[in-house]
């Protein structure tokens, strides 16, 4: 690569970062001084010496990211930082020699087709209402194995093409096998197609991007040559369950200053959060191919958060990559439950211990490991919580248990035993503090801001919400602290989680669900608080927030599921977020292209009684076209021949979702099928009239 | 494909013995000519009774399922026929480009499968039409290869490259 000018000096860069260490670093110190102080004062026994080792760690992990949030806070005070992407001059010396072609590329595995392509809709409008949307086309990349989920899409695609007159524009196209799973995908996409366009905004299935977000991030690019990489900091939208909203919430009102706070000190090595992100194609073609690692899951086979390793190759092969702090326009969706959130946590959880094995990687910076090891940490913490709190219980049990003694060899007077109340009240103290604290920083960002803290509902409705929230989060986080460290666990015992996809679709629990969920963690509520009530009373007070949050999961679940409730809290006008406020063109667009796309598929299936999409002659023409020109093996016909007599004779449930798919991959087997679905003569068949 | 799914009764039917008269069979084969984008009713009816006949030339005396069968394949080869002569296809073992030619057909708003079978000026008018929208699901390739990095690790296994 060559080098391009870079406004960047490298002193801006180490000064940030060595403020930034220093601050974390002293302000760990400072804490573990007092904690120390403490303990040394009878000499440090095993139980406080593995407590010592638990905070420094905890400590460290709460310190970067209180850091991080002061110094967003600090930043936006003082109206913005100039370091940053969106408001740097142009480093480009020269014109490019021909216009840039940009790639909206989404890969998606099984998704719901409805919100898919709704949201890919809203987009593609979006982006021909900004006047520049030649420069782009978009590409579908599905990974679907789901046979009706399949077809369903496919036609969804065309539907997609014919309405917006976009043949030739808007691609799909479904892997045979789906290798390497997302990072595989788009891996495919450039191995095929990757010279024909300079950039990818890379989306997720529930990504939405205003078309203006996706135009300004193409500028950014262009007028930056040295930049591989730019990840928009997306925005939680378009919610209704309590949970999500209140999620949606904490996510807009505390968002900018870490965003900021990040951009403070990151720089240009920043990260890349695996959507919602453009990328110079080249560079990433060059550097990001991504092996298997040697040896099985958890830290050997594909690499699953595959987002953070190509960031750190990208940088270290000394391309930029920043996040963009000042870029509005980009969303995404969050899991409607605390169920569906542990659940999208599990998959992450394995993806991100698996960058434990990156950390051993030659080649790679302190900064690039740091950035692993952080990534480790935001699970890693939860079971080090988890022990930090059985420690300091069975460190407390035994303190209760020792009797002190007044009255040393020839003393005349009583020795009083010293109090280390004030030293240990502190560093708790300080502990909450920089956990809350950055909540304050937003509050105070909003009283100077009174026109922005208005989309929040005003100074009242958003000082009661992040109140609200506070309390939520706190009941929720010992339930998440059990959820991380089980997972945590089960990963490091070798029990490989799979992908599967993400739950997206608002569903209140029922009671049933949510005591199966949550049912281990009352259980564990009620007795770590019966037992250190029993036999520590002064330690149960302390720990009264972590058990109520545990001993109450079952209808805090539930309750939060709802949307009902979600929907109530807003006409309250509490969690109100901006987007919610004043709907965003994007979004009125999406929720546009539901209710089309919904009304679409309604009116064929009126048509077509019960079967569909083998059946329908159109749906099943278009799946024919686009299967891939194979000559098919004699042993494998004979399967095919197999498959459909065992479907005729034994019905659906017999077969697994793979010969499904084999059946419809087929062309001839996809025409006998299609025809035997005709000729049922059932009323299940497609009703006549 | 829901008929292919659990929930679905649709496809563990299809063994079951066909119980259709002679009316319901018309019915739906006329039915599913309406599905292939049919709207005259007069022309509809003609083929209905064009396919039955050569079914049942076919089929002898086989059961009113297996005639029902052979029935909407008559249809459906009378279809791809009639579409392949209107858009000027030659004839071919390759089932895609007629495929994707069907497809654009029935999934096109506003485009009537009538005039397939009209022979006049409609059919030149419609193979524009079908042209233009004609399915492209992939752009032309343009690969860039992307060879996997190397990794080396203290304490892991290596990576091979």
């Amino acid at each position: 690569m060559s080098s391009p000018p870079r406004f960047l000096s490298a002193g801006v860069i180490t000064a940030r970062r060595s403020l930034f260490l220093v601050l974390v670093v002293l302000t760990a110190f400072l804490a573990l001084a007092m904690i120390t102080s403490a303990f040394l004062q009878n000499g440090i026994t095993p139980t406080e010496l593995i407590l010592l080792i638990l905070y420094t760690l905890l400590i460290l992990w709460v310190s970067t990211s209180f850091w991080t949030a002061t110094l967003g806070f600090w930043v936006l005070l003082r109206g913005g930082d100039k370091y940053s992407i969106g408001r740097m001059p142009p480093t480009r010396t020269e014109a490019a020699s021909e216009p840039a072609r940009t790639a909206l590329v989404m890969p998606i595995y099984n998704e719901d087709p409805t919100r898919v392509t709704a949201g890919l809709r809203a987009i593609w409008q979006s982006l021909q209402e900004t006047g520049r949307g030649d420069e782009f086309e978009l590409l579908i990349l599905s990974d679907t194995r789901d046979p009706d989920c399949w077809m369903q899409e496919e036609a969804n695609w065309y539907r997609m093409c014919v309405d917006f007159n976009a043949h030739g524009r808007i691609f799909y196209r479904n892997r045979e096998k789906n290798v390497a799973r997302k990072s595989g995908n788009l891996e495919d996409f450039c191995h095929r197609w990757g010279a024909r366009y300079r950039y990818m905004v890379v989306l997720d299935a529930d990504s939405i991007m205003a078309g203006e977000t996706l135009v300004k991030m193409v500028d950014m690019m262009e007028e930056h040559p040295g930049v591989a990489l730019i990840q928009s900091p997306p925005l939680p939208a378009n919610h209704k369950s309590l949970f999500s909203r209140i999620l949606q919430f904490a996510s807009n009102f505390y968002g900018d200053i870490f965003i900021w706070g990040i951009n403070y000190w990151q720089l240009s090595s920043s990260g890349y959060w695996g959507h919602n992100a453009i990328i110079r194609i080249e560079p990433f073609v060059k550097h990001c191919g991504l092996p298997k690692l040697p040896g099985s899951e958890p830290f050997g086979g594909e690499i699953f958060s595959h987002d953070t390793v190509e960031a750190a190759l990208l940088r270290e092969a000394g391309w930029e990559v920043w996040i963009a702090p000042d870029l509005k326009g980009s969303y995404e969706e969050l899991p409607p439950t605390l169920i569906d959130y542990a659940k999208r946590d599990r998959r992450w959880c394995q993806g991100n211990l698996q960058h434990l094995r990156m950390v051993f990687a030659k080649g790679f910076s302190g900064l690039s490991r740091l950035y692993f090891l952080m990534g480790v940490m935001s699970y890693a913490s939860s079971p080090l919580w988890l022990l930090f709190l059985i420690f300091t219980g069975f460190e407390a049990y035994v303190m209760s248990q020792t009797m002190p003694v007044y009255f040393f060899g020839d003393n005349l007077f009583p020795v009083w035993p010293e109090s280390y109340t004030v030293e240990m009240t502190t560093v708790l103290f300080v502990t909450l503090a920089m956990l809350f604290l950055p909540k304050v920083w937003s509050l105070i960002l909003g009283l100077i801001n009174w026109r922005g803290i208005k989309r929040y509902g005003g100074i009242f409705r958003a000082t009661l919400s992040v109140l609200l929230e506070s309390i939520f989060s706190m009941l929720t986080a010992p339930v998440l602290m059990i959820y991380q460290s089980k997972f945590v666990f089960a990963i490091l015992m070798r029990r490989s989680v799979g992908w599967p996809p993400q739950n997206r679709d608002d569903h209140r629990l029922s009671l049933w669900e949510a005591i199966q969920a949550h049912g281990e963690h009352t259980l564990i509520g009620v007795v770590a608080g019966w037992i250190s009530y029993q036999y520590v009373p002064g330690f149960f007070l302390w720990l009264i927030p972590v058990l109520s949050g545990l001993v109450l999961s079952i209808p805090l679940s539930m309750l939060s599921s709802s949307a009902a409730v979600g929907v109530a809290a807003r006409r309250l006008g509490l969690f109100l977020s901006p987007e919610e406020y004043q709907e965003p063109r994007v979004i009125q667009l999406l929720k546009e292209n539901l209710i089309i796309v919904e009304a679409a598929e309604e009116a064929r299936l009126a048509g077509m009684g019960e079967v569909r999409n083998v059946a329908d002659p159109g749906v099943c023409a278009l799946h024919l076209a686009l299967l891939p020109n194979r000559p098919v093996k004699k042993r494998h016909r004979h399967q095919l021949r197999a498959l459909v007599y065992q479907l005729v004779e034994e019905g659906p449930g017999k077969l697994s979702p793979m010969d499904k798919r084999s059946l419809i991959s087929d062309p001839e087997t996809l025409v006998k099928l299609h025809t035997l679905s005709w000729s049922d003569g059932d009323s299940n068949a497609p009703a006549g009239g | 494909m829901t008929m292919m799914a659990e929930a679905s009764p649709g496809m563990s039917e299809i063994s079951q013995p066909s119980g259709m008269n002679e009316a319901e069979l018309r019915e739906q084969i006329g039915h599913y000519w309406k599905m292939l984008g049919l709207t005259n009713e007069d022309l509809i009816a003609s083929l209905t009774g064009d396919c039955l006949s050569r079914a049942r030339r076919l089929a002898g005396r086989a059961s009113q399922a297996e005639l029902l069968r052979r029935a909407l394949e008559e249809a459906q080869r009378r279809f791809d026929h009639a579409l392949a002569s209107a858009i000027g296809m030659p004839p071919s073992n390759d089932p895609h480009p007629l495929a994707a030619a069907r497809a654009a057909l029935l999934l096109t708003p506003d485009l009537s499968a009538d005039c397939l079978f009209a022979h006049d000026d409609s059919t030149r008018e419609l193979k524009d039409k079908l042209l233009a929208c004609l399915p492209r699901s992939t752009p032309e390739e343009s690969p860039l290869p992307m060879t996997p990095v190397s990794f080396r690790f203290w304490l892991f296994k290596s990576t091979d490259h």
